[in-house]
């Protein structure tokens, strides 16, 4: 065996070692006068002229690197033990600290991959006119969504407009539009709210994220480039993403966008109905009427707008099975995350 | 939208198998929730979107068929769409045209209603539906086939004529399942001279319905205002396979084809029977369009190159025609595609059968935006890190609660925003404080025996005027500030604990200048809750949760304390950055003072009797002890102050302090009449 082995062996047996016995016998073992060490040293006369200060200086070091390695090990031991006169295996003294709202943390996280790409956040009002909520985004008048059994209406009114608490967050598209000129790049984390009964899937109050680019010449192909690296930042690099055509009133192209299932990496599981694929998002290119409404002029700029709920992305990352439980506020829930 | 493999096979010639043609629709948008193989033929469960009426249609979806695969139409689907004549028709008279802008009656005499042929029976069950009778079954297998719903009256039962009116208020029909409803004027009926038959596109009467007696027909091919039927879908909570796509508009010339359909089948299950009047009132022409598409553009948005020759093609396939123009394309239209209106959705009809995942990712070049972030976020960040080391967790609660209890909890109902279309008396309100929601998290944990909480929340209130952001957090129980349980240093949380976590908040903040009054909140306990002020800003409400509150809430057995900070007060006058300040050379000295006070002086007016001395070297007075009860004189406090001496100009010589320090004393006795011990 060469002197480079012996080391590479000891440094092993020693880290491993886990009693002060264990560790006199690999003193022994690699320093004592039978170690092979010794017989090295001892056997240098035999070597020719060159290799003896070369075999002779590698020996040395090899043994002071042990002896090192193994003093480091048994003091460490002594401190360990009740020698010290300090118990350290007892829980230190700290303060608890308190936890985010593991939604909170999903909507900065999602936000974030945004941002690093140059997006800023905007948050827009909850209760929101029926104009930005629907008409401004392409909603027409008699659109089934604008009916009071999917969006909640306030008995206020004003400036004799409806008021209502805004389904979505792309209303805040139209607020931000109205009042910038592109180039735009902005992210919507916020809360929205339906008429749906609560059960394990549906909560009358959830969260959204919303983005949209506007710039001249943005494209369908920047839209997709652009969600797939946000799939591979948030979800991992082994995710793979897919659009599907879609409709939505305030997008033309619109898509859908699956992620290959995170529980069964695509193979097929109960989470994603044995399709492998979880569908995450909407999206699509911003309807020519979206920037009539907000006063651009026609073909001046194109853009993409996305959407995704933030629960259902939480539950699926997290394996959480019951929306219910983001609203419960259990300590034992909230100290989780 | 459900149908099968093998019928859809009669239509179009399928080169692919099930599942890859399950895969193809999905990925094109006609998505298939679910494929199940039944006998020898497949179950497609397709989910339509609403844009698209013409795919709830097994000849729709066959026309997307043939463009996604290359497949071609069968003659089959040809002989469908040979249209019926009008001839002496049978009496209709519609009274509102835009509710009812096209009605087809047909006249069949002499049927035989009986059981349906095995391979009716079979198609009409593997969609999901049962079999009724060959002709109600006929009615459902020409719906499924072309999208267009037909109703079957048993014409023999009709007095006369119809009549396609709005019901009058209270007008009452019997139902095919045998219900009674009521109707309302917005409601569509069809009726006979002398009752309603129908409700317009969702449901048939009783009396009229077709049973084995039945002898004669007539049939209606109708079209109605989507919005009307939407409406009464909604209102009677009733709805059928006719009104779902009714809801979603059907296409007003596929009528007679339908209508030709429907009479070749019956003739086939029913020989004997012969067509005699064909009544076709209103509108002939359905949707038309034409559109201007421009390839240049098409590539340009969709960040493509596909020939024009291959979007030519895409676009027939589709059903669509086109003509050549110098640098585009005019495109026509079918009524069947209502959705096509602007050059951007023939965009997405190409790009749809190229197939999205066709399209090469690229990646936006994304400029400086010409908006900024929120600087409330900001203070939000802030705050939220601070409550986050003081050991609180955050809590998201709904912004919607119970009329009742915000006003159990002293929240005036004239000032608070209420929804018109509540889920329930429990989610009428939107909250007017984020109190009460945290109260509610208090609650629920105690009962499940999480005794000892802080928890915060940040996020919208309401009121009349406007949307606010607040903050606020509640304490509860044992303070664990350690959670070694050897040295368990545990405290009772109490209002000046909340309060010191308040001024850890400010202090991040750069706001130090707060003056406390007395609050006078129902949720609040006089005496032991205040409002916290810089100026004339309210900035926070503090204090102890009065009992009553806490007993409406059913929290019985421990205290509460809370504070709501106002961050729209707190933004304006927030300041993030503080200069650097230099720091003195010397050492320093502290020296306490022990006093006595009366009950009635407070710490700040020490505080201030000290400050008001002007005394340079004082670098900082903290309060070091504080005690009431044994030793101490009834009616007065002990305190002790520490004063920590130092000089930026030189080390200070013990009659440099002694003289200070005697000062400090001597201002204290006179003021405010102080001992010392
Ligand atoms: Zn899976």
């Amino acid at each position: 065996m060469d002197i480079t082995n012996i080391k590479i062996i000891a440094e092993k047996e020693i880290a491993q070692a886990v009693t002060l016995e264990e560790l006199e016998t690999l003193r022994i073992k690699y320093l004592g006068k039978k170690s092979q060490l010794s017989k090295v040293l001892s056997g240098l006369g035999k070597l020719s002229q060159q290799e003896r200060p070369l075999v002779g200086k590698a020996a040395n070091e090899c043994k002071i690197i042990i002896q090192s390695l193994l003093e480091e090990k048994v003091s460490a031991f002594k401190i360990n033990s009740a020698e010290s006169g300090v118990d350290i295996t007892l829980p230190g003294i700290r303060k608890e600290l308190g936890k985010e709202h593991i939604i909170s943390t999903v909507l900065k996280d999602i936000s974030d991959v945004f941002v690093k790409m140059g997006f800023c956040v905007v948050q827009g009002p909850e209760i929101e006119t029926e104009f930005n909520n629907f008409t401004g985004l392409n909603i027409p008048l008699d659109h089934p969504s604008r009916e009071s059994f999917d969006t909640f209406y306030i008995k206020t009114e004003k400036n004799r407009e409806r008021l209502l608490l805004r389904s979505h967050t792309s209303p805040v598209q139209i607020r931000v539009m109205r009042e910038n000129k592109p180039p735009l790049a902005v992210v919507v984390p916020g809360k929205v709210y339906r008429p749906d009964a609560v059960d394990a899937s549906h909560s009358f109050m959830f969260h959204q994220v919303e983005g949209f680019l506007v710039d001249k010449n943005i494209k369908f192909s920047d839209l997709k480039g652009m969600l797939q690296k946000f799939a591979v930042e948030f979800f991992g690099s082994q995710i793979k993403m897919r659009f599907r055509p879609h409709f939505f009133p305030f997008t033309e192209p619109s898509a859908e966008a699956d992620i290959s299932c995170i529980i069964c990496q695509g193979r097929g599981c109960s989470v994603c109905g044995r399709k492998g694929w979880l569908e995450i998002l909407g999206a699509g290119m911003i309807h020519p009427n979206v920037f009539k409404h907000v006063g651009y002029k026609q073909g001046a700029y194109s853009g993409f707008a996305f959407g995704m709920g933030v629960e259902r992305i939480a539950m699926l990352k997290y394996g959480i099975n019951d929306i219910r439980l983001f609203f419960e506020n259990d300590k034992r829930f909230l100290k989780q995350f | 939208m459900k149908f099968t493999y093998n019928w859809l096979k009669d239509y179009v010639s399928i080169k692919v198998g099930p599942e890859k043609l399950a895969e193809i629709l999905t990925m094109s948008g006609l998505e298939v929730k679910a494929l199940t193989k039944k006998a020898d033929d497949y179950i497609f469960d397709c989910e339509v979107t609403p844009n698209r009426p013409d795919l709830l249609s097994l000849v729709g979806i066959a026309r997307e068929v043939c463009a996604l695969t290359g497949g071609h139409i069968k003659t089959s689907l040809n002989k469908i769409k040979s249209n019926i004549k009008e001839k002496n028709g049978f009496q209709v008279l519609v009274k509102d045209k835009t509710a009812c802008p096209r009605y087809m009656a047909v006249v069949v005499k002499d049927v035989c209603v009986g059981g349906s042929p095995a391979w009716l029976k079979k198609r009409i069950e593997a969609i999901g539906l049962r079999s009724v009778n060959n002709i109600v079954d006929i009615t459902n297998y020409s719906l499924w086939e072309l999208g267009q719903p037909i109703h079957a009256f048993d014409l023999d039962k009709l007095n006369k004529q119809i009549i396609v009116r709005f019901a009058n208020p209270g007008e009452k029909i019997t139902i095919i399942d045998g219900k009674t409803m009521e109707l309302d004027a917005r409601t569509l009926l069809i009726c006979d001279n002398a009752n309603p038959v129908a409700i317009a596109g969702i449901m048939g009467g009783k009396e009229t319905e077709v049973k084995k007696e039945t002898k004669n027909l007539l049939l209606e091919f109708a079209c109605f205002d989507p919005k009307i039927i939407r409406r009464a879908t909604r209102n009677l909570g009733l709805s059928s396979d006719s009104s779902y796509r009714f809801e979603r508009g059907v296409d007003l010339e596929v009528l007679p084809f339908a209508a030709k359909r429907t009479l070749d089948l019956i003739k086939n299950v029913s020989k004997d029977c012969c067509v005699k009047q064909v009544t076709d009132l209103g509108t002939k022409t359905g949707y038309k369009k034409t559109i201007i598409l421009e390839p240049d553009k098409l590539n340009n948005v969709l960040g493509v190159s596909i020939t024009d020759s291959k979007i030519s093609r895409i676009l027939k396939s589709l059903g669509l025609k086109l003509a050549k123009l110098e640098n585009s394309f005019s495109v026509k239209i079918p009524s069947f595609r209502p959705d096509l209106s602007i050059e951007e959705d023939l965009f997405e009809e190409v790009a749809r059968i190229h197939g999205y995942s066709n399209i090469k990712n690229t990646q936006p070049y994304i400029k400086f935006n010409s908006v900024k972030d929120d600087p409330a976020e900001n203070i939000k960040r802030i705050a939220k890190q601070s409550l986050l080391r003081e050991g609180f967790f955050e809590a998201i609660t709904y912004s919607l609660l119970s009329a009742a209890l915000a006003e159990e909890l002293g929240f005036a109902n004239t000032e608070s925003l209420e929804l018109l279309n509540p889920l329930s008396q429990e989610a009428s309100v939107l909250r007017p404080s984020l109190l009460p929601g945290l109260l509610q998290v208090v609650k629920n944990n105690i009962a499940r025996q999480n005794k000892d909480l802080k928890i915060f929340e940040i996020g919208n209130i309401f009121n009349k005027d406007k949307e606010t952001a607040r903050l606020a957090f509640v304490a509860t129980g044992i303070d664990y500030s350690a959670v070694n349980s050897r040295v368990n240093v545990c405290v009772e949380t109490s209002t000046l604990h909340l309060k010191g976590v308040m001024e850890n908040i400010f202090s991040s903040l750069g706001i130090e200048d707060v003056e406390f009054l007395p609050c006078h909140e129902k949720l609040f306990h006089r005496g032991e809750s205040f409002i916290a002020k810089n100026k004339s800003t309210t900035l926070a409400i503090i204090g102890k949760v009065e009992k009553c509150a806490l007993e409406s809430m059913e929290i019985k057995s421990q205290d509460v304390f809370a504070c709501e900070i106002y961050l729209d007060s707190v933004k304006k006058i927030a300041k993030l950055l503080s200069g650097f300040k230099p720091y003195s050379q010397y050492p320093f000295v502290v020296r306490d003072i022990s006093l006595l006070v009366e009950d009635k002086v407070v710490f700040k007016q020490i505080i201030s009797t000290i400050k008001d001395l002007n005394i340079l070297s004082i670098e900082e007075i903290k309060l070091a002890d504080y005690y009431k009860g044994k030793h101490i004189p009834k009616g007065f406090k002990g305190l002790t102050v520490s004063i920590k001496y130092r000089s930026d100009q030189h080390t200070l010589t013990d009659s440099d302090i002694n003289s200070m320090h005697d000062n400090i004393k001597q201002a204290l006795k006179t003021k405010l009449e102080a001992t010392f011990r």
